[in-house]
Parts: structure tokens; C-alpha cells; sequence
């Protein structure tokens, strides 16, 4: 068992302890079978994290920085250093935002092509 | 030249505008004494407030499967501290019609508030905080102070504006050079002057210093926080053009884990448009 993102949960899974929204509302309980709808639902209500049974079912995704041309990987890592020009880099939250920032710029101007 | 917040606020006009409607309903929950039939009555006083507050309720902010078509049950569903909260934001949404374009747009300007409003309501979610709906309305009037700073003082607010790209610099500090205070003590000033809860003072008036916060550190954290994502993500803007300085200090107040970030920005990514329309379409 373990906890995972609800975007890395997968049909089939078993929910392994309650899941609550934000005013502590049941929505699933231990035992429930994860279906697509029930995905819908964990995301609508904005649950972040559920406790599954299996993990190891969790599918790696690619990140987007892999699958494009490095120039415009770093000229998006210019633009989002640029970004955080005020902020100390040294904090482990500050690498991941600015990792997460680069690679929405990137997914932003793949899918404008 | 204003030589205090409060100076700069004095004879503006929008301090009168939170409304009476708003300010019996604020005594009526105070009071833990209402019944909701008599927060509905309150609430259906005000036509505009009743169409927002189920503009509200049926929008994905809730997600709620059935439509929500009546006051009373509105009431019921939501409760009243949250839907106090929420109609509070979008009553001063409606406040600020316009500003100077130059400056910056309303649109983007409410986007940027919004965003951080939801992406506050989920870390305090993950912090176990009670009544998240309060972390959305800070967020969303966090950066409330340069409202009135572009209405009052745009001279001094272009000046600010010229010296952040000739001398780039968090636009905040630049206006307390510039002008001797910042938004945030004029948007602190404000919600005091408004006679909004404290807590809501101290967000606003510390977003950028949560350290300097007395009562109300952890919720000034979240929403720094909050606003430092909002701006990496560049979803619309007060008028900073950068992500402003970050504060470790919260960040270790909370002790969150930098895994929870994709959860957040996705959530936000998800309800933001949507949100958005709740505080714009069929103004009334």
C-alpha cells in the first residue's frame, strides 16, 4: 500500500484507506474499486492523494522536457530563471516550482506548435 | 504625497461600499444565534447577492452534482461562515469596476487574485486547516491595495512602474520607496477599515512578510505561498512582473512536501476559468 497523486491512479485499484474532502466528507471508502468516474469525482471535489493497495500499478509518465529540442528547453529555462530573478534558488520547493514552470512553458508553446 | 495608508484611503469612496445586507448578515453569524431561515431572509434582502451566491454554489468551485436553485438550501449545503466568505469576495470583486488599462487589466488582474485564492484553499486543505473558504477570499484580496493605488495615485504608481524595468526589483518594495508604503499595508488598511475579520487584515497586510504577522502567521504562510505559485505559473497579474521573494521561513511553518505542487497547480489549472465566470457573468 501507499499513498499516490489522484493522477497517477489507475482502474482497478483498491482504495486502501477513507478518502475525505476538505471538510472531512467521506467520499470513498476502504475497499472501493477505482473506476474512471470515481477519478472524476476524487479531482471535483479536490482530493490530492489517495492510499491504494498496489502502487507499483502507478505508470510513469514521461515529462514533457524530454520529448523536445534542447534550445528550446533552455530558452525556456532563461525565461522562468528571468522569472524568479527576486527569489533564492536554494530551497527544494523554489527547484521544484521553477522545474514545474519550465516545463509549462514548454507544454504551453507545444501545443500552440 | 499620502503619508500613511490611512491617509491615502481617507474620502475613497469604495470604503463605503461593503454593503448593509453584508453587514447584518456578518452580525447574524456572529451572533451564533441566526436560524438559516433568517440568514436567507437577510441574504434575499439583496438580489444581486442572492443570484451570486448561487452563481456560487452551482459553479465547479463546489462541484455539487444537483443544482442548487434556492437560497435556504444554499444555506444548508454550504453553511453560513463559508457562504458569508464567499459572497464577501465576490461582493468586492463588484466594487472595482475598472482601473487604468496601462496599468493592467481587471481580467487579469482577478486571475491572478483567483488563482492564488485556489491554489490557498488547497495548501490549507493539506495543512488541516478549518474553514478553507477563508484562504480563498484572502487570496483572492490579497493584492486588493493596488486597486486603490491605481485609482488614487497612478502618477506615482507609473513612476513605481518605470523604475522596476530601468531597476528591476520586486514591485513592492519599489512602491515603498517610491511612495513610503506598499499594497499590502494599503489592502490591510482597507479590510480594517471594512471592519473584516483580523485574520483577513493580517493575510493581506503580510502576504509578502508572513514572519511579521502577531495573530495569524500559518494563514499569512499559506498565502504567500499560494501567491509565489500563482505567479510562477503566470496566471494574470497585480502588476508584479516577477515571482516575488520567497520566504523560507513559511515554508518550514507549514512543512509541506514539494511533491503535493502538480496536485495544486492542476487543481487550480482545472477550477480557475470557471471560477472566474461565477465572479463575472450576468452582473447584477
Amino acid at each position: 500500500m501507499g499513498r499516490i497523486g489522484v493522477d497517477q491512479l489507475n482502474e482497478g485499484m483498491i482504495v486502501d484507506d477513507p478518502v475525505c474532502d476538505f471538510h472531512g466528507t467521506v467520499l470513498m471508502q476502504k475497499g472501493t474499486v477505482i473506476t474512471p468516474k470515481g477519478i472524476k469525482i476524487l479531482k471535483m471535489w479536490g482530493v490530492l492523494e489517495v492510499s491504494v493497495d498496489d502502487v507499483s500499478a502507478v505508470e510513469h509518465r514521461a515529462s514533457p522536457e524530454r520529448l523536445v529540442d534542447p534550445s528550446f528547453e533552455e530558452e525556456a529555462k532563461r525565461e522562468v530563471d528571468s522569472l524568479f530573478q527576486h527569489v533564492q534558488h536554494s530551497n527544494v520547493f523554489v527547484k521544484e516550482l521553477m522545474r514545474f514552470a519550465t516545463n509549462r512553458i514548454i507544454k504551453s508553446r507545444l501545443e500552440r506548435g | 504625497m499620502f503619508s500613511s495608508p490611512r491617509e491615502l484611503l481617507d474620502g475613497t469612496e469604495n470604503l463605503s461600499s461593503i454593503s448593509v445586507v453584508h453587514e447584518r448578515l456578518n452580525e447574524a453569524i456572529f451572533s451564533q444565534r441566526a436560524t438559516v431561515d433568517q440568514i436567507t431572509s437577510i441574504i434575499m434582502q439583496d438580489a444581486g447577492l442572492s443570484a451570486r451566491l448561487l452563481r456560487i454554489v452551482n459553479s465547479p468551485y463546489f462541484g455539487f452534482p444537483r443544482k442548487i436553485d434556492t437560497i435556504s438550501r444554499a444555506v444548508m449545503v454550504v453553511g453560513t461562515q463559508q457562504l458569508h466568505d464567499l459572497t464577501l469576495a465576490t461582493s468586492i470583486v463588484k466594487i472595482f469596476k475598472s482601473i487604468p488599462e496601462r496599468f493592467v487589466s481587471m481580467e487579469s488582474f482577478w486571475k491572478h487574485g483567483v488563482a492564488c485564492g485556489l491554489g490557498a484553499r488547497v495548501i490549507a486543505g493539506l495543512n488541516r486547516e478549518s474553514n478553507v473558504e477563508r484562504f480563498f477570499v484572502a487570496g483572492i484580496l490579497h493584492d486588493v491595495g493596488r486597486l486603490i493605488m491605481y485609482d488614487k495615485i497612478p502618477e506615482m504608481m507609473d513612476e513605481a512602474f518605470s523604475h522596476v524595468l530601468n531597476h528591476p526589483a520586486p514591485m513592492f518594495t519599489v512602491e515603498q520607496q517610491i511612495i513610503g508604503f506598499d499594497h499590502a499595508a494599503v489592502g490591510g488598511t482597507l479590510i480594517e477599515a471594512w471592519r473584516l475579520p483580523g485574520s483577513l487584515e493580517e493575510i493581506v497586510r503580510y502576504h509578502h512578510t508572513p514572519q511579521n504577522a502577531n495573530h495569524y502567521r500559518v494563514e499569512a504562510s499559506v498565502v504567500h505561498i499560494a501567491d509565489v505559485i500563482a505567479h510562477a505559473m503566470q496566471c494574470g497579474s497585480s502588476g508584479e512582473l516577477t515571482v516575488p521573494p520567497f520566504d523560507e521561513n513559511a515554508w518550514n511553518l507549514l512543512g509541506l512536501n514539494p511533491g503535493f505542487l502538480p496536485q495544486i497547480v492542476d487543481l487550480i489549472d482545472r477550477q480557475l476559468e470557471g471560477v472566474l465566470k461565477m465572479f463575472h457573468s450576468s452582473e447584477s
